[in-house]
C-alpha cells in the first residue's frame, strides 16, 4: 500500500489511453488522409477531366451492319442503280434503276413500298441527280428532258386516325404504311413518311437525238444543263420553268446553245460529264483520265480552258468521277483504288506550289485548245489523294455527305471507306460481307449512316463517325481547305455561309500564345530581373520595406482591370504617339546612363552624402525621360517615318532603313558595349590611373558620347545596307538585295517581320501592360532568391575590395542565377495563361504575324470567346477542351521546370 | 579620392608585395577605377526599378482619380464655335491632339499640339450621341448659364437644359425658373417616394405571386412526368394550379390597381426643359429668276426625336460667306428671320427680302426664297438656332441639379448622393448608369461560398502534406503538383468548371444518371457496398486493436484497411451515379428546356474558383503549420496527448494566423478573378440577385453579376463606351479598393496575430 506513490490531486491517474481519445485519433488521422488525399487528387482531376473530354477526337469513327438483305428490286438483277437516296430519320429509301422504275423500301428490312414505272412510254439514257437526289434530270432517247422532283414528305398523324393495327407499335419501330412508313416518335405521335415525286412537262431539245449523257446544277436564275448527245455534240441548255395559271402546269422551256468546240474524235464518246455547282464550269472525261474543262463564265463565248490527264499511270483508267458538297471540288477514283480530289485555283498560284512540291506538277496533255490553257487564269490540282485498300481493288462508287467534308467510297471488292478530304482522315471502314462491288453507296443525311448496293443485295450501315474533321494532323499542320490555294493553318470555328467548313487549326492559337508571351517577356522580364537586383542589392534597408509591399501589389490587381485599362486608356494613346512611345524605350535607358555619368562629375564627398538619394534621383529622372520622348516624337516621326508613321508602317512611304536602324540599335548598343569592354576600357584604365575622380569622369562621359555616336553609326550603316540603298553601291544596277522589315518574311506559313501595318490593339499594349501582371511575381521570387544568398558571401566579397557593383553583378547574380531562371518561368507560365488582359486589349484575329504592332489571339482569349456558345460534344466543343489542355499542359512543363530548378537552388542555398 | 588614399600606404608595405598573382606584376596594383563602381550600370538598374514603381504608381492613381472624380457634379457651360454652333453641356475630358489639315473634329487651320474637349451634351435622343468633341481654338464663346441643370433620368442619360415650365394636372403653374426649381424641389422627394413604393409592388410582390404561380406549373408537369396525364396526382396538381391562377389572377389585379392609382399620381407632376442648339450649316444659292433666289439646305442633324422634343422656335440666319474677313464691324447679315414653331418663317433683319421659307424638322430641310440676294453659286453661311422644349413626367428624373449654382456643400452632397446611389441601387441603360449592388452582392455571395469550400478542403490537404504523410519522392511529387498548380491558367478551371460542374454533375442533380443500371445489378452493388462496408469497418476494429504495435502484419492490416475504405468510396460513387431510382431534383425544369442547375450559377461558379485557389489555402498553410515550433508539438506529446489532441489543440491554434491569411489571400484571388466565370454562371444582366428574402434565402443555381465581369462588360460590350467610361472606373475603383482591404486584411491578421503567438515560443 505504501509503495502507492501519493497523486497530486489525490486521484488515481489512468495509465491507458481511453478509447475515446484512441477512436478520435484514428478518425482525425483517417480523415485527414483520406480529404487530403481526395483534394490533391481531385485538382490533378482536372487534368484528367480535360483529357477525357478531349481524347474523343482522336477515336475512330464506328459503323456497325444493321441490316443487309436482297436487293428490293429483283426485276433488274444485273443493272446498277442510277440514284441510292435515303430519307434523315433512315426510314425510307428509293432508288431509280436504269430503266426507269422508282422504288421506294423500308431502309431497315428491304420491305419494298412502292414501285411505279416513271417514264412508261420513254426510254430512259441518262439522268442528272442534285444535292441529295431531290431534284433530277432525266434524258431520253427520243432527244427529250425533263424535270423531276422527289422529295420525302412527313406529316404527322394522330392516333385516331390511325388502323388500330398500328396501336401497338413499340417507339422508333418503323412500319409500312400507305405508300410511305409510319414511326411511333418518343413524344407519342405517328410520324408519316413518303416519297413525292412532282414531274415536270418534258421538254425537247433543239435536234432530237438520244441523251447519253446529262448533268445540271440549279443557280439562283434556275437550273442549267450540259448535255452529250448520240450524234456527238455537246449542248448547254438552260431551263425556264413556266407555270400554266389555269392548269397548274409547269412548262420546261429550254434555251439551248452547242458548245462549238468538238471533241477530239479519236477518243469517242465522253465517260463522265459533271457541271460545277455555280454552272460556270464543265468538266468532260473520258475513262483513260483524259479531262478538258469548259469555262462557261461567258455564255456566248464558251471554251476549253483546260486539259490534262487525271490518272497518270498507262493502263489504268477513271473508274468513277463526281462532287463533293457543293460541287465545287471534283472527286475522282480510279483502277488502282485511289481517290483525288481536285480544286480549281489560279494558275499562278499552282505553279508556286508546284515549285514547292505541295503538289505534283501535272502534265498538260498534247493538244492545246484556241487560246492556249489556263486561259481562265485557272488550274485544276490534285489537292488531296486518299489512298484505297490494300487489295488495290478499283473504285466503283463515290457518295458525298450532305453536311461536310465527308465522302464515302465503294471499291470494287465489296469495301466500303468514310473519308474526311479536307483532314485526309480514313475515318471509318467496313465491308461488304458477300465481297461484291459496291454498285452505289450514299450517306444518309444526317451522316449517321452508309448505304451501299450491290449486285446481290443491299447493305445498311449506322455509324458514327465521331470527329472526322480533326486528326493530329490536321490540328498541327498545314491543311488545304476548299477555296484556298494552298495549306494553311487556320481557327476558324464559326460559319459565315451555308456550305462552310469549320477550320481547327490550333497552330494560330498557340502562335498568338508565344507571341504574347514573347513579346511581354520582352518587356517585363529585364524589368522585373533588374528592379529585383537593385532592391535586393542597392536599397536602403528601408526603402526596401516600402517598395516592395508596393511592387506586390501589383500581383493583386485584377487583370480584368489590367485589361480594361490596357484596351480603353493605353491603347488609344500609343496608337496617337506610336514614335514617342518607341522612343521612349530608348529615352529611358539613355537618361539614366546619362544621369549616372553626370553624377560621377561630382566630388566625392558629395557622392557620399548624396548616395542614399540615389533611388530618389533615379526615380526624380523617370517623368523627365518620359517627357524628352513625348517631345521628341514628333521630330523622330519626321527624321525616321517620313511623317507619318502609320503610312510608313504599312508601307505606304519611306523605305526600310529606318525600320532597320530601330531593331538594329539594341543589338549594335550591345556590340559596341562590349567592343568598349574589351579593347576601350582597359586602355581607359591604365591612362586614367593617377587621374582624379572627376578627370576620370570626364573621359568616362566622352567614352559615353563616343559610345552612343558609334552604336547610331553602325546601326544606321547597317539599316542602310540592309534597306539596299542604290548609292551605298558604285552602280545602282549592282544592289544586291532590298530588304524591308515591314514586308514579309514567310517561314512555314509564320510572317516573321517584326513591324507592319498598324492596328490599335496589339502585341505592344498587350506586352507592356501584361508587364503589370508578370512584373510582381518575377520580382518576388527572384528579390527572395537573391536575398536569400547567405550574407556572409556579400561581406566577404566585400571585405576582399570588391564594389558593390562587382559583388552583386559576378556573386550575387550567378550564384542566385536558378531561382532568377525559376522566377522567369513562373512568370511566362502566367504571361501565357493569361486571359482577360489579351482577351481585352489584342483583337483577337487568329493571325500568323510576329508583326508587333498587329493583334493575335491566344488560346485563353479563344477558349473564353467560343466556349459559352460551343455545343456540348460538338467538335468544336472538345476543340476548345483541347486547347484547354495544351495551355495547361505548357504551363505545366514550364511551371514544373520551373519548380525543380527552384528546389535545387534550395537545397544549394542552404549549403552554401 | 578617399578610398586611394587608404591603398596608398598598403602599396608601400613591403609585406603586402609578395600576394597572388599581384605580385607577378606590380603594376595590376592599381586603385579601384571608377568604373568599377559601375554607377552607370547601377543607374540603369535602378531605373528598372524606378520604372516599375513609377508603372504602378500611375495605375494606381489613374484608377483612383478618375474613378473618384466621376461623381463630382461639374459646371454646365455655354460654348459657341467658329462654326456658330452652340453647344450647351460639361466638359467631361480634354486631350491635346496632333492636329493634321483637314481634322473636322479640330480647329480649322489651327496645326500642331491642339486642345479639343469632349463635352457631353446628354439628350441623347435629340442628337443620337451624348458626346461631342469640340477644338478648344474652335471656341469663340464660353459662359455659364445660371439656370442650367443637369438632370440623370431613368431612360436616355442625362438631360440637360433650362427649365421653363412646371405642370401640374396638365396646367402650367410657373415658368419663371427660380419658380420651377423650387417647385421641382418640392414635389420631387414625393414622387421619388411614390415611384419606389411601385417598384416595390412591381418587384416584390409581384414577384411573389409570379413565384407561386410558377411553382403550381411545376408540379403539374412534374406530376405529369412521374404520373402521366389521367392519374389523380395529376388531377390533383391541375386542380391546384387553377386555384393558385384563380388566386394569381385577384392577386395581381390588385397590385396593378395600387400601381395604377400610383402612376396616376405621379403623372401629375411634370417638368418642362428648354434646350437650345444652334447648328451651323452650308448652304448655296440656287439660281431661279433673275431676282429670285432660292436657298435649300440641309439642317445637320435631321432625324432628332421631334416627338418627345417639341419645336418651339427657331433663328435662321444668312451670311455672304467670305464677309468676315473685313473687320469694319458685323455687316448686316443677308437674312435673319424667326421660325415661328411651326415651320414658318418670319424676317427680322437683313439686306434681302424674304418671300417666302420654311422649315422642315422632320425632313431635316430649310428651303428660302430671297428677293435681292446676290448671283447663284455665292456660298453662304448659314446658322439655325432651333429652341425645343420637353414635357418630362417627374418620376422619369432620378436626380437634377441647377449645376452652376451649387454651393462646395451642395455639390459634395450629390456626390455623396451618387456613390450611395452606386453602392445601394441596381444598374439602369444597359449598366451604363445606377448602381452596381447586384454585383457586390454576387461577388461577395460568390466568394464567401468559395471560401466556405476551399478553407476546409485546403486545410485539409495541408494538414495531411505537412502533420501526416511522411516525406518520399511521392509527397514531394505531390507539393510539387500544388505549387504548379496555382500558376495553371485559370480559364483551364473555367473550363474544367464549365465541362464538370455544369453540364456533367449539373445535368445529374437536374435529372438524374444519364444511362442508370438496371435495377438488378443495382441491387446486387448495393449488397456488395454492404459486404464491402462491414469488411472495412471489421478490419478497421482489427487495426484499432493493434494500433500500438508497429509489426508487418499490423502496417499491412493498416494496408488492407485503407484499400477497402477506397472501394468502399469506389462502390458508394457507382452507385450514387448509376442508381436507378434517381430521376433528379428537377426533371420537370429539365424537360421544359429551362435548366436549374445544368448551367452556370453561383454554386459552380464557386466551386470553380474554390478548385483555383485551393493552392494558395494549401501553400499558406503549410507554412503556418510548419512555423509552429517542433518543441511545441514534443511538449504536448510529452504530456500524454495523442496526435490529433496535439494538433487539434496546440498546432492548429497556433497555425490559425497563416490559416486565416490563406483564406484571404483565396478570397483576394477570387475576387478578382473573371475568366473563369465568364464561363461558369456569370452574366451582364441578372434579374434576381443570388441571395433574396424568400424561402431558400441562398439560390445556388441562380446566375449572377460579378463586378469584374461588369467591368469587362460596361467597358467592352456597352454600344455608348465613352457613356460608360466613368462607370467602369467607379467600379474598377471599388474592385481594387476591396482587393487592397483584403490584402491588408490579411497583412495585418498575419503580424498582429504573430506578434500575439510570438511569446509562445519555447
Amino acid at each position: 500500500m505504501s509503495q502507492q506513490p501519493p497523486t497530486l490531486t489525490g486521484r488515481q491517474r489512468r495509465r491507458r489511453t481511453t478509447l475515446r481519445v484512441k477512436v478520435g485519433d484514428i478518425v482525425a488521422r483517417s480523415l485527414i488522409t483520406v480529404g487530403g488525399i481526395g483534394t490533391i487528387l481531385a485538382v490533378l482531376g482536372v487534368c484528367l477531366f480535360l483529357v477525357w473530354e478531349a481524347a474523343p477526337l482522336f477515336f475512330a469513327g464506328e459503323a456497325r451492319e444493321q441490316a443487309s438483305y436482297a436487293r428490293p428490286w429483283r426485276d433488274a438483277a444485273d443493272a446498277r442503280p442510277l440514284h441510292l437516296a435515303v430519307d434523315d430519320h433512315r426510314n425510307l429509301a428509293w432508288t431509280v434503276m436504269p430503266d426507269g422504275k422508282l422504288h421506294v423500301f423500308l431502309l431497315a428490312t428491304g420491305e419494298t413500298i412502292d414501285q411505279r414505272d416513271l417514264f412508261p412510254d420513254r426510254e430512259l439514257t441518262a439522268a442528272s441527280f442534285g444535292e441529295g437526289g431531290g431534284d433530277a434530270v432525266f434524258g431520253f432517247a427520243n432527244g427529250q428532258v425533263q424535270r423531276a422532283d422527289i422529295t420525302f414528305e412527313t406529316s404527322f398523324i394522330s392516333r385516331a386516325d390511325i388502323p388500330a393495327a398500328y396501336h401497338d407499335m413499340s417507339v422508333d419501330e418503323v412500319r409500312a404504311y400507305r405508300e410511305g412508313a409510319v414511326v411511333l416518335t418518343p413524344r407519342d405521335q405517328f410520324r408519316y413518311r413518303a416519297v413525292k415525286i412532282a414531274l415536270d412537262e418534258p421538254a425537247d431539245l433543239d435536234e432530237p437525238s438520244p441523251i447519253r449523257h446529262l448533268s445540271h446544277t440549279t443557280r439562283r436564275t434556275g437550273p442549267i444543263m450540259v448535255s452529250y448527245t448520240d450524234d456527238g455534240r455537246l449542248l448547254l441548255s438552260e431551263m425556264r420553268r413556266r407555270r400554266n395559271l389555269m392548269t397548274g402546269q409547269v412548262r420546261v422551256e429550254l434555251s439551248d446553245c452547242d458548245l462549238p468546240f468538238t471533241l477530239p474524235a479519236d477518243r469517242g464518246a465522253p465517260d463522265y460529264i459533271q457541271m460545277v455547282g455555280l454552272g460556270d464550269n464543265i468538266f468532260v472525261i473520258w475513262d483513260d483520265g483524259h479531262l478538258l474543262r469548259y469555262d462557261l463564265r461567258d455564255r456566248d463565248n464558251p471554251r476549253v480552258v483546260e486539259a490534262i490527264d487525271l490518272v497518270p499511270e498507262p493502263g489504268e483508267t477513271l473508274t468513277a468521277a463526281g462532287f463533293m458538297l457543293g460541287r465545287h471540288s471534283l472527286v475522282t477514283g480510279d483502277s488502282l483504288g485511289r481517290t483525288r480530289v481536285w480544286f480549281r485555283i489560279p494558275a499562278r498560284e499552282a505553279q508556286r506550289i508546284e515549285a514547292a512540291g505541295v503538289v505534283d506538277a501535272l502534265d498538260a496533255v498534247d493538244q492545246a485548245p484556241e487560246g492556249g490553257f489556263e486561259a481562265d487564269g485557272m488550274r485544276m490540282v490534285n489537292a488531296h489523294e486518299l489512298p484505297g485498300p490494300a487489295s488495290g481493288a478499283a473504285v466503283t462508287s463515290l457518295g458525298r455527305s450532305l453536311r461536310s467534308r465527308m465522302l464515302s467510297v465503294g471499291y470494287s471488292d465489296g469495301t466500303v471507306r468514310l473519308y474526311h478530304v479536307t483532314a485526309d482522315n480514313l475515318v471509318l471502314e467496313t465491308r461488304a460481307r458477300t465481297g461484291d462491288a459496291i454498285d452505289q453507296v450514299t450517306m444518309t443525311p444526317r451522316d449517321d449512316g452508309i448505304v451501299a448496293a450491290t449486285a446481290a443485295g443491299l447493305h445498311n450501315w449506322r455509324m458514327q463517325p465521331g470527329h472526322p474533321a480533326v486528326t493530329l494532323q490536321s490540328v498541327l499542320q498545314p491543311v488545304w481547305y476548299e477555296d484556298y490555294t494552298r495549306p494553311l493553318h487556320m481557327w476558324q470555328s464559326s460559319a459565315a455561309a451555308d456550305d462552310f467548313e469549320p477550320k481547327f487549326g490550333l497552330v494560330p492559337l498557340i502562335f498568338g500564345t508565344l507571341k504574347a508571351t514573347l513579346y511581354s517577356m520582352m518587356f517585363g522580364l529585364p524589368l522585373a530581373l533588374l528592379a529585383a537586383v537593385y532592391t535586393s542589392e542597392f536599397l536602403h534597408r528601408k526603402t526596401r520595406a516600402r517598395i516592395k509591399p508596393v511592387i506586390e501589389m501589383m500581383a493583386s490587381l485584377p487583370s480584368v482591370v489590367l485589361g480594361f485599362v490596357a484596351a480603353l486608356v493605353i491603347a488609344p494613346i500609343v496608337a496617337r504617339f506610336v514614335p514617342a512611345m518607341l522612343l521612349a524605350f530608348i529615352a529611358l535607358p539613355m537618361t539614366y546612363l546619362t544621369c549616372a555619368y553626370l553624377w560621377q562629375l561630382m566630388p566625392y564627398r558629395w557622392h557620399v552624402v548624396l548616395s542614399p538619394w540615389r533611388f530618389t534621383c533615379i526615380l526624380a529622372v523617370t517623368p523627365l525621360a518620359l517627357v524628352v520622348a513625348f517631345l521628341g516624337g514628333r521630330g523622330v516621326e519626321q527624321l525616321l517615318f517620313s511623317g507619318d508613321t502609320r503610312s510608313w508602317l504599312a508601307g505606304h512611304v519611306g523605305t526600310g532603313a529606318p525600320g532597320w536602324f530601330l531593331l538594329l540599335l539594341p543589338v549594335c548598343a550591345v556590340v559596341v558595349a562590349l567592343a568598349f569592354a574589351l579593347w576601350i576600357n582597359p586602355a581607359l584604365r591604365m591612362v586614367g590611373e593617377h587621374w582624379s575622380r572627376s578627370r576620370f569622369a570626364l573621359l568616362e562621359i566622352a567614352k559615353f558620347a563616343l559610345g552612343i555616336a558609334a552604336t547610331v553609326a553602325l546601326a544606321g550603316l547597317a539599316g542602310l545596307i540592309l534597306a539596299g540603298y542604290p548609292w551605298l553601291w558604285f552602280d545602282a544596277a549592282t544592289v544586291p538585295w532590298s530588304l524591308d522589315p515591314r514586308g514579309e518574311f514567310t517561314v512555314a506559313g509564320i510572317d516573321l517581320s517584326p513591324i507592319g501595318g498598324y492596328a490599335q490593339r496589339n502585341a505592344l499594349v498587350v506586352g507592356f501592360v501584361m508587364g503589370f501582371a508578370i512584373i510582381p511575381i518575377i520580382y518576388t521570387i527572384a528579390e527572395d532568391a537573391l536575398s536569400a544568398v547567405p550574407d556572409h558571401l556579400r561581406s566577404a566579397s566585400l571585405g576582399a575590395g570588391a564594389t558593390p557593383w562587382q559583388t552583386a553583378i559576378r556573386l550575387i547574380v550567378p550564384t542566385a542565377m536558378s531561382g532568377l531562371f525559376s522566377a522567369s518561368m513562373i512568370g511566362l507560365g502566367r504571361a501565357a495563361g493569361e486571359t482577360m488582359i489579351v482577351l481585352m486589349a489584342a483583337g483577337n484575329t487568329p493571325v500568323l504575324e510576329m508583326n508587333i504592332f498587329n493583334g493575335f489571339r491566344t488560346l485563353s482569349a479563344n477558349i473564353a470567346v467560343e466556349l459559352p456558345e460551343a455545343a456540348v460534344g460538338t467538335t468544336h466543343y472538345r476543340m476548345l477542351f483541347l486547347a484547354a489542355l495544351v495551355l495547361f499542359g505548357l504551363t505545366f512543363v514550364v511551371n514544373t521546370l520551373a519548380e525543380v530548378v527552384r528546389l535545387r537552388f534550395r537545397k544549394r542555398a542552404f549549403q552554401l | 579620392m578617399t578610398m586611394a588614399t587608404k591603398h596608398q600606404p598598403q602599396r608601400r608595405d613591403p609585406a603586402s608585395a609578395p600576394r597572388g598573382r599581384g605580385s607577378a606584376s606590380p603594376r595590376k596594383h592599381r586603385r579601384p577605377s571608377l568604373s568599377a563602381h559601375g554607377e552607370p550600370m547601377v543607374w540603369l538598374i535602378g531605373g528598372g526599378l524606378a520604372v516599375c514603381s513609377f508603372m504602378i504608381l500611375a495605375l494606381v492613381a489613374l484608377v483612383v482619380i478618375q474613378g473618384a472624380a466621376t461623381f463630382w457634379p461639374r459646371p454646365i457651360a455655354e460654348l459657341t464655335t467658329a462654326h456658330g454652333d452652340v453647344v450647351l453641356g460639361v466638359v467631361a475630358r480634354g486631350e491635346y491632339i496632333d492636329a493634321a489639315p483637314g481634322d473636322v473634329e479640330a480647329a480649322p487651320g489651327a496645326l500642331g499640339l491642339v486642345r479639343r474637349d469632349l463635352i457631353q451634351v446628354g439628350n441623347r435622343e435629340l442628337s443620337g450621341s451624348p458626346f461631342r468633341w469640340i477644338g478648344r481654338p474652335d471656341v469663340e464663346g464660353e459662359r455659364y448659364p445660371d439656370w442650367a441643370i443637369f438632370a440623370e433620368r431613368r431612360t436616355w442619360g442625362p438631360m440637360l437644359g433650362i427649365p421653363a415650365g412646371f405642370i401640374i394636372d396638365g396646367e402650367q403653374v410657373a415658368t419663371a425658373p427660380d419658380r420651377v426649381w423650387a417647385l421641382f424641389n418640392e414635389h420631387h422627394p414625393a414622387v421619388l417616394a411614390r415611384a419606389r413604393q411601385r417598384h416595390r409592388l412591381e418587384r416584390v410582390d409581384s414577384g411573389e405571386v409570379n413565384d407561386r404561380e410558377e411553382h403550381a406549373r411545376l408540379e403539374l408537369v412534374q406530376a405529369r412526368l412521374r404520373h402521366g396525364d389521367d392519374s389523380p396526382a395529376y388531377q390533383a396538381a391541375l386542380a391546384r394550379l387553377d386555384e393558385v391562377r384563380q388566386w394569381a389572377r385577384t392577386r395581381h389585379a390588385e397590385i396593378r390597381e395600387q400601381i395604377d392609382a400610383l402612376n396616376d399620381q405621379n403623372e401629375r407632376y411634370r417638368l418642362v426643359t428648354d434646350t437650345s442648339q444652334t447648328q451651323a450649316m452650308p448652304a448655296q444659292i440656287v439660281g431661279r429668276t433673275h431676282d429670285q433666289r432660292r436657298i435649300d439646305a440641309d439642317l445637320p442633324t435631321p432625324g432628332g426625336d421631334y416627338a418627345t422634343w417639341r419645336v418651339i422656335g427657331g433663328t435662321l440666319e444668312l451670311r455672304i460667306a467670305d464677309d468676315d474677313t473685313d473687320d469694319a464691324g458685323d455687316p448686316p447679315p443677308l437674312l435673319a428671320a424667326r421660325d415661328d414653331g411651326h415651320g414658318r418663317l418670319v424676317q427680322t433683319a437683313g439686306s434681302a427680302t424674304l418671300v417666302a421659307g420654311a422649315v422642315d424638322h422632320r425632313a431635316g430641310r430649310v428651303s428660302i426664297e430671297l428677293d435681292g440676294a446676290p448671283a447663284a453659286g455665292v456660298p453662304i453661311t448659314a446658322s439655325y438656332r432651333v429652341q425645343q422644349q420637353r414635357e418630362l413626367a417627374l418620376d422619369q428624373i432620378v436626380r437634377a441639379y441647377p449645376a452652376n449654382q451649387l454651393t462646395l456643400a451642395d455639390k459634395l452632397g450629390v456626390y455623396v448622393d451618387r456613390w450611395r446611389e452606386f453602392l445601394t441601387e441596381p444598374p439602369r441603360e444597359a449598366n451604363t448608369e445606377g448602381g452596381v449592388l447586384p454585383p457586390i452582392v454576387g461577388t461577395v455571395t460568390m466568394t464567401l461560398l468559395m471560401c466556405i469550400v476551399v478553407v476546409p478542403f485546403g486545410v485539409l490537404a495541408a494538414l495531411y502534406l505537412r502533420e501526416y504523410a511522411r516525406g518520399g519522392p511521392i509527397v514531394s511529387a505531390v507539393r510539387i503538383a500544388v505549387n504548379n498548380l496555382a500558376g495553371v491558367p485559370s480559364i483551364v478551371f473555367g473550363v474544367f468548371g464549365l465541362g464538370f460542374f455544369c453540364y456533367i454533375v449539373g445535368n445529374f442533380v437536374d435529372s438524374g444518371p444519364a444511362n442508370p443500371a438496371g435495377v438488378l445489378p443495382w441491387l446486387v452493388g448495393l449488397a456488395m457496398l454492404a459486404a464491402v462496408a462491414l469488411a472495412a469497418a471489421g478490419a478497421t476494429w482489427m487495426h484499432l486493436r493493434t494500433h500500438d504495435g508497429k509489426t508487418p502484419a499490423a502496417r499491412l492490416l493498416g494496408y488492407v484497411t485503407g484499400g477497402l475504405w477506397m472501394i468502399t468510396v469506389g462502390v458508394t460513387l457507382w452507385l450514387v451515379i448509376r442508381n436507378p431510382f434517381f430521376g433528379g431534383f428537377f426533371p420537370a425544369q429539365a424537360a421544359e428546356g429551362n435548366p436549374v442547375f445544368n448551367k452556370g450559377g453561383v454554386l459552380w461558379a464557386s466551386l470553380t474558383l474554390a478548385l483555383l485557389t485551393l493552392p494558395v489555402v494549401i501553400v499558406a498553410t503549410e507554412e503556418a503549420l510548419a512555423a509552429v515550433p517542433r518543441s511545441m508539438r514534443e511538449g504536448s506529446y510529452a504530456c500524454g496527448a495523442s496526435k490529433w489532441q496535439t494538433i487539434r489543440r496546440i498546432v492548429l491554434p497556433r497555425a490559425m494566423p497563416g490559416i486565416m491569411t490563406g483564406m484571404i489571400l483565396a478570397m483576394a484571388r477570387g475576387a478578382g478573378e473573371v475568366a473563369p466565370l465568364m464561363l461558369v454562371g456569370a452574366v451582364t444582366m441578372a434579374q434576381e440577385l443570388p441571395v433574396s428574402a424568400s424561402a431558400p434565402f441562398l439560390h445556388l443555381d441562380r446566375s449572377f453579376m460579378h463586378l469584374g465581369f461588369h467591368i469587362y462588360d460596361v467597358g467592352f460590350q456597352s454600344p455608348d463606351s465613352e457613356g460608360a467610361k466613368p462607370m467602369v472606373y467607379t467600379t474598377t475603383l471599388l474592385l481594387i479598393g476591396i482587393i487592397a482591404v483584403l490584402n491588408l486584411a490579411a497583412f495585418f491578421l498575419r503580424t498582429r496575430l504573430r506578434r500575439r503567438f510570438a511569446d509562445g515560443q519555447f
